[in-house]
């Protein structure tokens, strides 16, 4: 059973406040605050990679080109009103990550490598204001301890439906409507 | 406005990166059509962000971060954008127009081409219906999702739309139909293949590539 979400660090808002600056500072070519960031998210991002099955080099190539297009093109578009460093950096990984899966298979699907879109579609849309990490932290914390169970294998371990059925024992319908439930209740508690 | 959506279990696996390359293609697709589910991924989004920020950290390895680096300080070469059409979305428009779609007939009403397929066997393709036309009655033998493009197609759930994302499970039976306006072009996300359930469409019960 994973521990409840934890009480935020003291300075994890000031941490992720100053994130936020260095990237819009990055966004105005400053490369020094371009340099901390990366040498602060990097080895995170890795670490949420890695446990999607993504093999080191893998995590690493997608890493480099999540930040290439973070500096290139898409830290001058960041709005820390609409999103946070971490939220923004997800849906450019998440693309990364398929970009290189489709790579990986390219011979398989007998298809040329092409990239996709640099920034996710969700940042390009009018998705309304950020969602902070104390609003986060208050909408885990009001799901039932089975269904945070399953919110946590998924997105902090990064493990399928089948897998997490296969190692907690619990049966895989019973996880699939857990994680319905714990949407609804997450829909309604972070807006 | 799209009437069907993916459900709350394919947002999840979508924003929590655990979804595949070929739903992560179509639902990528649908959340350009749907600003309703760019929200909710967006909401679901900061418990994403939330997990990387809590994580421990991994050593990435001097040279990624000299690569990093190195690329930052070499001037950009403008890329030629990718030619949006009226049809596709931004994540398929730039893979389809660099990468003509290679379709291929499979009896006079309908055209496939195939997108990705993973090693799991999940298939992703476009299949265009000429209007009009209907697929005989078959079932499944996997999931199947489908995003609406261009058109529209009618089985017994009502008439779905441009932005539509449908998913049909193994047991459904079904006979859609593409709607008399126009032909009906659509994303479609199979994990097993179709199940002709009448007479002599069965010796076709197998999709091309599986």
């Amino acid at each position: 059973m994973p521990l409840r979400p934890k009480s935020a660090p003291k300075d994890a808002s000031f941490e992720t406040e100053t994130l936020n600056d260095f990237l819009r500072a990055a966004g105005q070519g400053d490369e020094t605050a371009f340099s901390e960031l990366v040498h602060h998210v990097a080895p995170r991002l890795k670490t949420w990679l890695m446990r999607r099955n993504y093999s080191d080099s893998d995590a690493e190539d997608i890493i480099q080109e999540t930040f290439v297009a973070l500096w290139q093109q898409a830290a001058a578009r960041f709005d820390p009103l609409r999103s946070n460093i971490y939220t923004f950096i997800v849906g450019i990984a998440r693309h990364k990550a398929a970009d290189r899966w489709r790579m990986r298979n390219a011979a398989v699907n007998n298809a040329a490598f092409v990239p996709l879109d640099d920034v996710a579609d969700t940042l390009q849309s009018d998705a309304g204001e950020n969602v902070d990490a104390l609003a986060v932290r208050q909408a885990l914390k009001l799901l039932p301890a089975e269904q945070y169970q399953c919110v946590y294998a998924m997105f902090y371990q990064g493990l399928t439906h089948e897998q997490l059925a296969a190692n907690s024992g619990i049966p895989l319908g019973t996880v699939k409507s857990r994680l319905r439930l714990a949407y609804s209740s997450l829909r309604k508690n972070l807006g | 406005m799209a009437s069907f959506h993916p459900d709350a279990d394919l947002l999840l696996r979508y924003s929590a990166g655990t979804c595949g390359a070929a739903l992560q293609l179509a639902i990528s697709s649908h959340l350009a059509l749907c600003n309703e589910c760019a929200y909710a991924v967006q909401r679901l989004d900061a418990i994403s962000g939330m997990a990387i920020s809590e994580a421990q950290p991994t050593l990435v390895s001097k040279k990624c971060l000299q690569q990093i680096f190195d690329r930052c300080k070499t001037p950009v070469t403008a890329q030629p954008a990718a030619q949006v059409t009226d049809t596709y979305p931004a994540p398929l428009s730039g893979l389809i127009s660099q990468n003509p779609l290679k379709w291929e007939s499979r009896g006079k009403d309908i055209q496939q081409a195939i997108l990705l397929k993973e090693q799991s066997g999940t298939v992703a393709y476009m299949m265009k219906i000429r209007k009009g036309a209907e697929i005989p009655e078959h079932n499944h033998r996997g999931d199947e999702f489908v995003l609406i493009l261009e058109g529209s197609m009618i089985d017994q759930r009502g008439a779905t739309l441009r932005g539509d994302f449908v998913t049909t499970d193994a047991a459904f039976t079904h006979k859609p139909r593409a709607g008399d306006d126009a032909d009906c072009v659509c994303l479609v996300v199979a994990t097993g293949g179709v199940k002709f359930t009448k007479g002599l469409l069965r010796v076709l019960n197998v999709l091309p590539w599986q």
